[in-house]
């Protein structure tokens, strides 16, 4: 078998989809610069489009889902990101400096705060490692980043430090007060991470309550509870500006 | 609303110069085929939901890598569709092509979304597939329709991996060589 023909007969196997996924993702990896191996997958992609295209019924997906992927395609990129992780930040230094000073003013600026704090627009959570040994990138900064924009309703999860591991998926959680088990906010599949909608939350019980990540089999957890122990923590708290970034609302 | 071929390759035109409206569009003509596909694959509506989106915010971040003289739209998109299902896939539990015996049959004449040129090309690789063993052409339909490794089909037969592996590389060699490109 000579090079080419064994480059032919990867190709040919990635296309119809019989590699396993620690190979395919070495021959997604090796595409980009193996130009005989991406015109393989070209060619092979053009001889066996028509299996799919016949094949597929077409099936109406659910009317929300063009809603959220046009809010994914306007949400903040990675540096807006981090811009508004350290506002986060700042605004959470400013909510703790406030509290101390306001268990000392009057009962008057006391409720100032309180209804700041009661009637937050965004909240924002940085989720550090819990579980196993953190890089030294993962002790400085978050795995993940989480907003609940109140105002559009919408809990946007991103990856900071997090590294996707082959053959597992990372699950967000959600822990609020009054409520017994852990709640499932959806599977964050890759560098994108996830939104959702923060309608089934009262906004009173958002503030405050703890966030976590579990490692998961592809596609998530299958009983609708964490598999194992949580990986990384995080507790939502109060910002008191609004994310970056257009909307598309 | 259905956009013939050239409406779409303008489409997505529009949408590598970030025209929200003609993405709109590109979606609503062909999300019910991407669906289909990523449904069938990964066979969770749930998980298919997601995938969904994040294929079409690859649409929206790559739509200027559109080549027409590569492929028609609806091919570049179902790749990327199918390939996004395919690495989400772990599902794959005892499927059969019993169950779904519309996969073994030629595209219907009446398909409107398909123009002449698409249903010759699906007769001439059906043509191909006709020619391989029964056994053969079943493990190529189900790995391309649902993502089987070589290790699940192995597990089927029971049969040795590299045997798997031999089988699907000659069946492949022989469909390139019937389809002569």
């Amino acid at each position: 078998m000579t090079e080419e023909d064994d480059i032919d007969g990867l190709a040919a196997e990635y296309v119809l989809g019989s590699l396993d996924p620690s190979e395919r993702a070495a021959v997604e990896v090796r595409r980009g610069s193996d130009r005989l191996l991406a015109a393989a997958i070209g060619a092979w992609e053009r001889r066996l489009a028509p299996l799919s295209l016949q094949a597929a019924q077409d099936i109406e997906p659910p009317a929300h889902l063009f809603a959220a992927i046009l809010a994914k395609i306007t949400t903040p990129r990675p540096q807006e990101v981090i811009l508004l992780r350290r506002h986060a930040r700042r605004w959470r230094g400013i909510a703790a400096t406030a509290t101390a000073i306001a268990a000392c003013l009057s009962l008057a600026v006391g409720w100032f705060l309180y209804q700041r704090i009661l009637e937050p627009k965004l909240l924002v959570a940085e989720l550090y490692r819990s579980a196993g040994t953190s890089t030294a990138d993962e002790m400085v900064n978050p795995a993940f980043v989480v907003t609940v924009d109140l105002d559009a309703c919408e809990i946007t999860a991103r990856p900071v430090t997090a590294q996707p591991r082959p053959g597992r998926t990372y699950q967000l959680w959600i822990m609020r007060e009054g409520v017994p088990a852990p709640e499932s906010l959806g599977v964050l599949s890759g560098p994108e991470g996830l939104t959702a909608p923060c309608r089934a939350f009262a906004p009173s019980t958002l503030a405050n309550a703890t966030l976590a990540v579990s490692q998961e089999p592809d596609g998530g957890s299958a009983s609708g509870t964490p598999s194992g122990q949580f990986a990384f923590f995080g507790k939502l708290m109060a910002a008191a500006h609004g994310p970056t970034g257009e909307k598309s609302r | 609303m259905p956009l013939s071929r050239q409406q779409l390759i303008e489409a997505l035109g529009r949408v590598a110069r970030g025209d929200q409206a003609a993405f709109e569009a590109v979606y609503a003509a062909t999300s019910l085929k991407l669906y289909g596909i990523v449904v069938r694959i990964l066979g969770r509506r749930d998980l298919a939901d997601e995938i969904l989106q994040e294929v079409y915010v690859r649409v929206w971040q790559s739509a200027g890598d559109y080549d027409p003289a590569s492929s028609s739209p609806i091919t570049w998109l179902a790749t990327i569709a199918r390939n996004r299902a395919l690495d989400e896939a772990k599902r794959k539990s005892m499927v059969s092509l019993e169950d779904n015996p519309q996969l073994l049959q030629l595209p219907g004449a009446d398909d409107p979304s398909a123009n002449y040129e698409e249903i010759e090309e699906t007769r001439r690789l059906y043509a191909c597939l006709n020619e391989l063993e029964p056994e053969k052409k079943e493990i190529v339909l189900l790995v391309y329709h649902y993502g089987l490794t070589r290790e699940e089909i192995a597990r089927r037969l029971n049969r040795p991996v590299p045997t798997v592996k031999t089988w699907l590389r000659r069946s492949l060699e022989q469909i390139k060589a019937c389809l002569g490109q």
